[in-house]
């Protein structure tokens, strides 16, 4: 979904479709303005990532068990 | 001594008189049972009350004590644990529908390790539907409520046990925390909470929320009781690979050593934006408290928490949403309305938005780092806000929802507790958090007895 900041609600309940869940279109229009909200930061958060920068090591933390 | 000196002693002070044989468990188990009875019913803050099987375990403590075989500084002292937590023999819903018949036959490890220490279990206490949210408004068992006013939520997720505390129900209590779920209770209660370093205290045995930041962690009055939990509950579990392989320490080695030598760390930014001014007075004569202690004051820089917002809230959605897929297909019904709508947006979180997610998480990690160079401590409000009223949804934007200065800590796995640090002009408790270094809770923990001592806005009582 990155880079998706407009989102249909039929899109929305074929997308929960695609994945096993049913969404009636009350659920879908409550969903919608969160979907778009949250994937559309995203979407910009993407855009402004130095190249460089990779997830933290697993084990997370420094002294984390192996 | 009356029900109330009973139900309003630290666990610490609690312990110390059970140990000198001036207090008995029995005696204090019954004291907090009664007020159970008498405002559970307009407080919610219990699901479950074990009173029964309490009264025989502080029973036990009282035999065990007077014959010389103390369990510890908290033996006999009681407890109520976030229903989050599976306890062998007793109801264990995690606040859900889902779970509402559950009955582990296994305690979790830190449950096993509270009861070896010899802590009283009085019953599980209510929370957010699954720890998935901050209020606490529970569509299957009730709203708890916060005792400082009635209409008002006492945060969450682990609501049932702030409000318990701040009530004077209990005296100590456990909770967890993914995105605030400690501290958004503590500060909106006026009680101590502590996230300790993520991986300190083994999972085993607790509901997952999201696995990159469920972190468990003590709740109760004074921080030294946070202390004396630590000293149970921290160290390594070889059933948990998530858990630190680090030994346990005594955290209540540096309580009393005061401010004095200690850096603050104070952002210029983001923390205290938006905060209203009632919040941000309490906070600012707290930092200004703890300098005339001794402490060094520095602004620091902490830039991309509106970054560090998002990022926290797409891992928690799409880890929450793998976790409960199953569920969700087959019982959608069965949850509440917000906590679904959320899981539905874990679903619609892609494999690269959390993979970026995870790239800000390291960025976020460092930006931390960095700031606790210069700093021992940074020092921060807890809530931007009195808290919500009952029924009254959070925001999820970043510039506007309550615990957005609670979850960067999430996503960098870094310590931090909520403390009282005085009332806003509603007379609604104001919470301080103090954040420290990987493993160093002890440096938190000293820095908030530094604030506590001083002020002791810790032993004001709520209305209730």
């Amino acid at each position: 979904m990155t880079g998706v900041s407009d989102l249909p609600e039929d899109l929305l309940i074929a997308l929960l479709r695609q994945r096993g869940l049913t969404l009636d279109a009350g659920r879908a229009a409550a969903l919608r303005p969160l979907a778009e909200s949250l994937l559309g930061r995203l979407a910009r958060i993407a855009g402004t990532l130095p190249r460089d920068a990779a997830p933290p090591p697993a084990g997370v933390l420094e002294d984390r068990a192996p | 001594m009356t029900e109330d000196a009973f139900c309003f002693l630290s666990g610490a002070e609690l312990g110390r008189r059970i140990a000198r044989r001036e207090a008995s468990p029995v005696e204090a188990a019954r004291a907090c049972l009664s007020r159970v009875d008498r405002l559970n019913a307009k407080l919610g803050a219990f699901l479950t009350v074990t009173a029964d099987r309490a009264l025989a375990e502080a029973a036990t403590a009282e035999r065990e004590i007077a014959a010389g075989r103390s369990r510890g500084p908290l033996h006999g002292v009681p407890m109520a644990l976030k229903d989050i937590f599976d306890t062998a023999g007793v109801r264990t819903t995690a606040g859900s529908k889902i779970l509402a018949e559950n009955v582990p036959v296994r305690d979790a490890a830190v449950v096993e390790r509270l009861r070896a220490a010899g802590l009283v279990l009085l019953g599980k206490t209510n929370m957010h539907e699954f720890a998935f949210g901050t209020t606490n408004d529970n569509p299957h068992y009730g709203p708890a409520r916060n005792p400082w006013d009635l209409e008002r939520s006492p945060g969450g997720s682990s609501g049932g046990s702030a409000a318990a505390l701040a009530a004077g129900l209990c005296t100590v209590s456990l909770g967890t925390d993914t995105g605030g779920s400690i501290r958004i209770p503590a500060g909106a209660c006026g009680v101590t909470g502590l996230k300790p370093t993520l991986g300190r205290a083994s999972r085993r045995g607790v509901a997952p929320l999201a696995w990159s930041f469920d972190t468990v962690g003590p709740m109760a009055r004074a921080v030294e009781d946070l202390a004396l939990l630590m000293n149970v509950i921290a160290g390594p579990d070889a059933e948990d690979e998530w858990c630190a392989v680090r030994p346990a320490e005594d955290f209540a080695r540096d309580l009393e050593r005061g401010a004095g030598g200690l850096t603050l760390g104070v952002p210029h930014e983001w923390f205290f934006e938006g905060v209203e001014p009632g919040v941000e007075a309490a906070v600012r004569e707290a930092i200004a408290l703890l300098e005339r202690e001794g402490a060094r004051r520095v602004d620091v820089a902490l830039p991309g928490m509106a970054g560090a917002y998002t990022a926290h809230h797409a891992i928690l959605a799409a880890e929450a949403s793998a976790f409960h897929g199953p569920w969700l297909r087959e019982r959608a019904d069965d949850y509440g309305g917000d906590v679904r709508r959320g899981l539905e947006l874990g679903q619609l979180v892609a494999a690269a938005d959390y993979v970026n997610a995870r790239r800000v998480q390291a960025i976020v990690r460092a930006t931390f780092r960095a700031a606790l160079v210069v700093a021992d401590v940074l020092v921060t409000p807890c809530l931007p806000q009195a808290p919500l009223r009952v029924g009254e949804p959070m925001s999820r934007e970043p510039e506007a929802a309550w615990n957005r200065l609670l979850t960067p800590v999430n996503l960098a796995g870094y310590p931090a507790i909520s403390m009282p640090c005085g009332f806003d002009g509603a007379g609604m408790p104001v919470g301080l958090q103090i954040i420290g270094r990987p493993f160093e809770e002890a440096l938190v923990l000293r820095a908030a007895r530094a604030c506590e001592r001083a002020r002791e806005w810790h032993t004001r009582r709520p209305p209730v």
